[in-house]
Order: structure tokens, then C-alpha cells, then sequence
């Protein structure tokens, strides 16, 4: 049904508001923020005021009282608004944007502002009916839903959206976009989604995979000490994890020591000794895999997103305030930097999703010949995802680079993830608490002391490292 | 609460209430500092001065707080007259093996403790080595806060020229003769040029603190650099040892930077600016006004641990009622932190009986091979 006469809208009025009450109307005309310039200029602009609840009609509503019930607008209302349509109609700045689309859709559009207009009013006042009569309402609400699109359709669909339904498809799609747009900016393919959540969550969902890994390879294989990416490591004679703000270096181990030794600042380092007996032979090449795997490559620099900061913003600032690596280019090479893939190293104490195999160090010595020992040094690194460029010397080609750190968000999830793994084991549900237990601290005449730790100091632990980081 | 003994219901209504109320006062202090901060920060008038003072001051109350909740409790709660050989950040570590602490007119650093050591080391001059052992069920929970309190004290970075380049707050003074340098420089601190381009000169590093009680000193100010667990089928695998090293960062005072142009006459080149800042050598503080300042962490660490072994004294005099062949007993369980080992866990194998008496288990000597 277009709207072409005064009778017709009043039809669709009290189609609209069948059940509206004025006041309510009136009052969420108010919240209208859609089209608001059109709007206070064909309502509120002008002497035509037809939120005024004397240019409404009523009518008695038998269960809420007399004159509450809105039917719609008065003769003299919409004798108004008809002039001021005709008074629309000739007003250039209008005119101006009314001349950008094709003739045929200008007197609709104003027609279909007004039919939107009225569908959006309709929309607000079932959420302040929704609120007013609360779960007596729903029913209504139902039967309105049911019935809405023959309805809409009728009442001039069709209109609202000039260029079809594909059209209002495609808005909606839109609309879609922008609310994703807002909540995750730059999300666009499903690489895009993965990078956001690492984003946010760092190494979790890795992490949690390998949690149930290490699960099943113990229902398999019995008590394992470490789970290294996908090898299971079972006699294990020594873990070693340290974590520092500086870097780490390993200390010789049997015969062989590294010359240098290099790995970034705030990084862990593990080491693992213990030995493979005849039968475990195989997994000696499937640790030359993880060595492989996880051997450095150089990268180019221009593979890195590039984050953008608002103009104004101090890039060079951005930059120092980073802990992590600093390049600077001025050579014509193309500036590049050093990657490692990474496996996780999973044991009762640790979750560690982001390690590579530094160093391997097997021997086969007497006097037991056919076993070997061995021992794993591990480092860990953390994949750059995107990269702040700051240009020093754009002639003489120096350029400062740096890498984003990680979010406290994702560092926040990983911590969480260790902590909830470790009260996992703790009770004794995944891993018996008795495991390892010869020699152990039960053993009467080795040690006990008090050594108590609960909620309350875990408390304030976590209170003071969230102050640190916003600190 | 049993954040200190193993007996649960130790504490009393005051105790709960006192602890409630510290940890309420450091919430809220340093959540108003951030937000105060915050707000300046969102109108651009947040100075690296003024995010230097927010860290001291935050730190200062953190520490001020946990030392004060940790004194409270081990020595005016304590109805058992025995603390554990260090607390962490308020988290009593009974299971001490060793306390290396070391202070030096130069940069101390570690050795090695286990199969891997730091390469480089450019800490403070004072540090805390603390090798424990954990094990049991607690130990889980134990690296849970290992965690946060890397974490905590990690360290971070702060641009000096971020905020003093645009905004020109924190008293930076502009001068055009070098020559007010030399009339103002400190003989503790003398000027350097640093380059406002250079990356690792505009890179200021602060950690967030916070203090370690032991029996003998207490440390304010401190962070943990660097943790390093092993587990070893020597030791059992259940059993952990843990070796952590702590090191005590001051935060700079609010910096005093000076910028001198040099003039060019006659030529068209702009004239050139330098920037100078008050040095700081071998990790020592800057000279600053405010001598309450300066002294705070003297305060802390040195005043407070007098008060400690003071109340000690008074106290050992008070409860004379230990037998030396008791307070024998009671200084190995306490000072090596090894009593008995027993299999239940709840007793730590010193008592006290009907009558008030202290009595010791056996196993306590014969853990610490006393007896046969």
C-alpha cells in the first residue's frame, strides 16, 4: 500500500501504533536518531509538530482507560504536514540532495522517509510497551512478528527499499560489517578472525590442544613426564624452566657447549635430559624433525602488517616504549628478521605453546651401550604479527622497526590457562598427585615445613601483577 | 586464613579485618593514582615526571602496605612464634634452603644455579637469591604466583621524549650558554648529552616492586629478574627446586633535563638543540630535593629491619620458657626451615601440651641427623 492519501497514512498509522499509547509515542519520537535531519526538519523544524500529542487521535482503550490509545493524526494535523510536504518538496538544500538521485525515486523518498520514520517509531514504542507490560505483552509481540512481513510488504516494502530486496540484502550485510567493524576492526577473512583471537588470547587455543594431547598420550602411554610438540619424552631424568626479563644462556651439557648463544629478552629457556632406551629409538628423528621444524628462516620485514597509528601519534615513542627487537635498515637489502616455527612443551607444571628446539645433544657412551642420552635445550619465541615503522632518514633509507608486543589480554589468557592447568593437576584429576612419589618430599626425613599459600595471597598476587601492567 | 601456618582458623576477627583493610587501601590508592593519572593522560598532560612519581608512589605504598601486613602478622599475630625464612610479596616461602643477599658499590651479578645462568646482567647493586623447594600439591599454586610476580615486576619502558617534546612539563629549562651546566650540574651527578633520535637513550626502564621480609632484613623495593625451576629424578620429581633472583630497582626521580640551543649566527641553518639530563652513574639514584624521598627505601630496608631483630631480642626474653635444648631444636626446625617431614602434614613437630610446655618431635632431630 503507498502512501498517496491523508486516509491512507492514517490507515497505516493506526495499523502502526494499534496498540500505542500517545504519551509513549511522543516521548520516543524523541529517541529517533536515524535520518534526524530530515526528520527535525519535516516534524520538529516547523510549525507542523506532530509528535503533539493534541494532533493525535485517541480513542478509549477498555483495559488501560480513556483517551490512551493512539489512531492517529488529526484532519488539521494532516492538512499541515500535507502543505508541509509541498513546502518539502520545494526546498533547495533538499532539492540539492534529492537531485543526486534519479527523478523517479524523489517524491518517494520523501514519502519513504516518512513510512520509515513511522516503522521505526513503531519499533520503539513496542519496546516501551515491551517494557511497560512486560511478559503480558509478548504474546502480541509474537503475533506482530508472525504477521509483520505480509504486513510490511503491503504497507509499502517495496518503497523502503527502491532497488529490491537484493538491495536491502546488501544493507543489512553492511550493517553487519560496521557492528564487526566496531567490536573487531579489520576482521575480513577467516585469517584475519585467527589473527584477532590470537590477538586477544595469545596461545591459548594451542595451548588447550595440546592440554588434551598430553591427556591422551598419557591414557596411551602411561605417566609422561613432557610432551614435546608431538613427541612423548618418557624417561626423563631432569626439567629444567627458567623465565627472565634478561637473556638466558645454557651451560655446557656432556661434551658439547653452544658458542654463542643468543635469544631474546624476556624469554624462557628449558632444558631437558634423560634417555631413550632400544625400543625408543624412532623418536630420536622424530626430535631431528622438531629440531628441523623449528630452525631459523629469515623473514622479510615487509610480510608483517603494518600497524597504523592516528596521525599525531609519536611512532618513534611507540617504538622505544617496546621491549622487544629494534632494527634499523639502511642497507639496500631488504630488511628481514629471524623466525622460528614453534611446538608447545607441555608438562605437569608448564604449558609452554611457543617453543623451538635450540640445541640437541645425544650420546651413546658406555657402560650401557644401547641406550642414549640426551639432552634438549629449548628456547621460546614469540611470533611478530605486525610491525611499527618509523622512517629516521628517508634519503639515506634508515628506518627503525619494531614489533608489536604481545596484548595484556593475551598475555592475561595465557596466564589463566597455565593457572587453571595447574590447579588441574593439583587435584589430582588428570594427573595422580601420588606420580613420582619414591623419594618424594612424603618420605619421612626429607622436608616439610609450613609452606602455605591461598586464596588470599593469590588474590593479592593477581591484584598487583594486573597493577604492574597498567602501572 | 592460613597464609601463614598450616592450621586453619589461626587468624582472629582483628587480623581479618586489619588485612582487609590494607589490601582495600592499596586497591584504592593506586586505582585513584591511575585514574588521576588517566585523566591527564586522555588531556596530553601526563609528563614522564609525573608517570615516574605515579610508579614511586605506587610502589612506595605497595610496599609500605605488604610490609607493614607481613610484620603484623608474624610478629605481633604470631601466637607460635615461628615465621618462615622469607615472604614474597607477602607470600611466605618456609622451605628456604638459602638466602644469598649481596650489596655492592658496583653491579653484582649471579652465577649459575642449575644448568642455565643470565647473560648479561645490569641490575641494581643490590640483590636477593632465594633457593627453596617446593612440592606437595601447593607447589602448583606456588608457581601460579611465581607468575604473577614475574610478571608484576617485569620491566617496561618508558619514552622520555614521548610527552617532553610536545609538552614541555616536568621541569625542563632552556638555556642558550652551555656554560649553565657547569654552574649547575651536580657533583654527584653530572650532565650528559643524550640525542633525542637515539632509540636506547630515550628508553627508560622501571619495574613495579615490591618488598621481600626475611628473618634477619627486610628488603623494600625489589622485583624478581629472573626464576629458574628444576625438577630432577635426584630430588624425586615431585619435588621442585626453585631458585629465584630478586634485585632491587629505586625509580628515577623526576628527571631534570636541560636544553641548550646553540645559536647560529649569520647562517640559515636553525640552531641547534642539545639535551642533557642529570646522570646517572652505577645505578645510583639522582639527586633530588626531596630528601624524605631519598631515604624512604633506607627507611624500609634498614630502619625497619632493626625493628625486626629488636622485637626479636624482646621477644626471645619474653618467652623464656624454651629450654636451650628446645630453642636448639626450634632454630633448625625455624632457621633451615627443615623440621619433620611427617606424612600427615598437619604438625610441624613442635607442640605445646597441656600445660603449656613446647615439646619436639624426634623426627626433627633425626631429619637433621641430631640424633640416630
Amino acid at each position: 500500500m503507498a502512501v498517496k492519501t491523508g486516509k491512507n497514512l492514517n490507515d497505516l498509522m493506526k495499523q502502526t501504533f494499534e496498540d500505542c499509547t500517545g504519551e509513549a509515542w511522543t516521548e520516543t519520537a524523541w529517541y529517533s536518531t536515524d535520518h534526524r535531519k530530515f526528520i527535525e526538519r519535516a516534524f520538529f523544524g516547523s510549525d507542523v509538530n506532530l509528535t503533539s500529542t493534541s494532533r493525535i487521535v485517541t480513542e478509549d482503550d477498555p483495559n488501560q482507560g480513556p483517551g490512551i490509545r493512539a489512531v492517529g493524526f488529526t484532519t488539521q494535523a494532516l492538512a499541515e504536514l500535507e502543505v508541509y510536504l509541498k513546502d518539502l518538496e520545494a526546498d533547495p538544500e533538499l532539492k540539492k540532495e534529492l537531485n543526486k538521485l534519479e527523478p523517479m525515486f524523489q517524491i518517494d523518498l520523501i514519502r519513504n522517509t516518512i513510512i520509515k520514520y513511522i516503522l521505526d517509531l513503531r519499533v520503539r514504542c513496542r519496546n516501551v510497551i515491551q517494557t511497560q507490560l512486560d511478559n503480558n505483552y509478548t504474546e502480541y509481540l509474537n503475533y506482530l512478528e508472525t504477521t509483520y512481513t505480509p504486513w510490511a510488504s503491503e504497507a509499502g516494502w517495496e518503497l523502503l527499499f527502491p532497488q529490491g530486496i537484493s538491495t536491502a540484502i546488501k544493507k543489512i550485510k553492511n550493517k553487519i560489517a560496521e557492528i564487526k567493524s566496531s567490536v573487531v576492526s579489520g576482521v575480513k577473512t577467516a585469517y584475519d578472525v585467527t589473527l584477532k583471537l590470537q590477538e586477544l588470547s595469545g596461545n591459548a587455543i594451542t595451548s588447550t590442544t595440546f592440554a588434551f594431547l598430553y591427556k591422551g598420550a598419557r591414557d596411551v602411554l602411561g605417566p609422561l613426564p613432557v610432551l614435546l610438540g608431538p613427541c612423548p619424552l618418557k624417561h626423563v631424568n631432569e626439567i629444567e624452566v627458567a623465565r627472565s626479563g634478561k637473556k638466558l644462556k645454557f651451560r655446557a651439557t656432556g661434551s658439547v657447549f653452544l658458542a654463542s648463544q643468543e635469544g631474546g629478552d624476556q624469554s624462557d629457556a628449558i632444558r631437558i635430559e634423560g634417555v631413550l632406551y632400544k625400543s625408543e629409538f624412532g623418536l630420536m628423528f622424530l626430535l631431528w624433525f622438531l629440531f628441523l621444524y623449528g630452525q631459523s628462516k629469515f623473514r622479510e620485514i615487509d610480510s608483517l602488517s603494518l600497524i597504523e597509528f592516528e596521525t599525531g601519534t609519536n611512532i618513534l615513542s611507540e617504538i622505544r616504549k617496546m621491549n622487544d627487537l629494534l632494527m634499523t635498515d639502511s642497507s639496500l637489502e631488504k630488511p628481514s628478521y629471524e623466525f622460528h616455527q614453534t611446538f608447545p612443551f607441555v608438562n605437569r607444571h608448564f604449558i609452554i605453546p611457543n617453543c623451538y628446539i635450540e640445541t640437541i645433544s645425544i650420546e651413546n657412551k658406555l657402560p650401557v651401550k644401547d641406550v642414549l642420552y640426551y639432552s634438549i635445550l629449548l628456547r621460546t619465541y614469540t611470533k611478530p604479527k605486525q610491525i611499527v615503522r618509523y622512517v629516521v632518514d628517508e634519503k639515506q633509507g634508515t628506518t627503525l622497526y619494531g614489533f608489536k608486543k604481545k596484548t595484556v589480554s593475551a598475555e592475561l589468557c595465557e596466564l589463566s590457562l597455565n593457572a587453571g592447568w595447574r590447579w588441574l593437576n593439583a587435584s589430582g584429576w588428570l594427573i595422580d598427585k601420588n606420580e613420582w612419589k619414591i623419594g618424594s618430599a612424603n618420605k619421612q626425613g626429607a622436608l616439610d615445613t609450613y609452606y602455605d599459600i591461598d586464596w588470599a595471597s593469590l588474590g593479592t598476587m593477581t591484584y598487583l601483577s594486573l597493577m604492574g601492567e597498567v602501572g | 586464613m592460613s597464609i601463614i601456618y598450616k592450621n586453619y582458623g589461626d587468624d582472629t576477627a582483628e587480623q581479618e579485618a586489619i588485612l582487609t583493610g590494607i589490601i582495600a587501601t592499596l586497591s584504592l590508592t593506586n586505582l585513584g593514582i591511575l585514574g588521576i593519572n588517566a585523566k591527564k593522560k586522555s588531556k596530553g598532560e601526563l609528563s614522564v615526571s609525573d608517570k615516574l612519581n605515579q610508579i614511586r608512589l605506587s610502589n612506595t605504598i605497595t610496599n609500605i602496605s605488604l610490609i607493614a601486613y607481613v610484620l603484623g602478622r608474624y610478629y605481633f599475630g604470631n601466637t607460635k612464634k615461628i615465621q618462615p625464612a622469607a615472604v614474597l610479596a607477602g607470600v611466605p616461602l618456609g622451605t628456604v634452603e638459602e638466602l644469598s643477599m649481596a650489596l655492592s658499590d658496583r653491579i653484582v651479578k649471579y652465577r649459575a644455579t642449575g644448568g642455565i645462568f643470565l647473560a648479561h646482567q645490569d641490575g641494581g647493586n643490590e640483590s636477593l637469591r632465594i633457593i627453596c623447594k617446593a612440592w606437595g600439591k601447593e607447589r602448583y599454586m606456588f608457581l601460579i604466583l611465581l607468575d604473577f610476580i614475574f610478571r608484576y615486576g617485569r620491566s617496561k619502558i618508558l619514552d622520555l621524549f614521548s610527552k617532553l617534546l610536545s609538552n614541555p612539563i616536568g621541569g625542563i629549562s632552556e638555556q642558550y650558554d652551555k656554560a649553565y651546566l657547569a654552574e649547575t650540574a651536580k657533583i654527584n651527578n653530572p650532565w650528559k648529552r643524550f640525542d633525542k633520535e637515539n632509540t636506547d637513550e630515550g628508553r627508560e626502564e622501571y619495574h613495579m616492586t615490591f618488598p621481600v621480609v626475611t628473618k634477619n632484613r627486610i628488603f623494600s623495593s625489589m622485583y624478581l629478574e629472573t626464576y629458574d625451576i628444576v625438577e630432577n629424578v635426584d630430588n624425586a620429581m615431585n619435588v621442585l627446586t626453585v631458585s629465584l633472583f630478586l634485585r632491587k630497582y629505586r625509580t628515577s626521580y623526576p628527571l631534570e633535563l636541560v636544553k641548550v640551543k646553540e645559536l647560529k649566527k649569520g647562517r640559515k641553518k636553525p640552531d641547534i638543540t642539545h639535551w642533557y639530563r642529570a646522570k646517572k652513574e652505577k645505578e645510583s639514584t639522582i639527586y633530588t630535593k626531596s630528601n624524605a624521598l631519598r631515604w624512604i627505601d633506607s627507611v624500609l630496608d634498614f630502619g625497619l629491619s632493626l625493628l625486626v631483630m629488636a622485637h626479636k631480642y624482646i621477644m626471645l626474653q619474653k618467652y623464656s620458657i624454651y629450654t636451650p635444648e628446645q630453642m636448639f631444636a626450634l632454630s633448625f626446625a625455624t632457621h633451615l626451615d627443615k623440621s619433620s617431614g611427617l606424612n600427615n602434614g598437619h604438625n610441624i613437630g613442635i607442640n605445646e601440651d597441656k600445660d603449656g610446655n613446647i615439646t619436639t618431635d624426634s623426627l626433627i632431630e633425626e631429619s637433621q641427623g641430631i640424633i640416630e
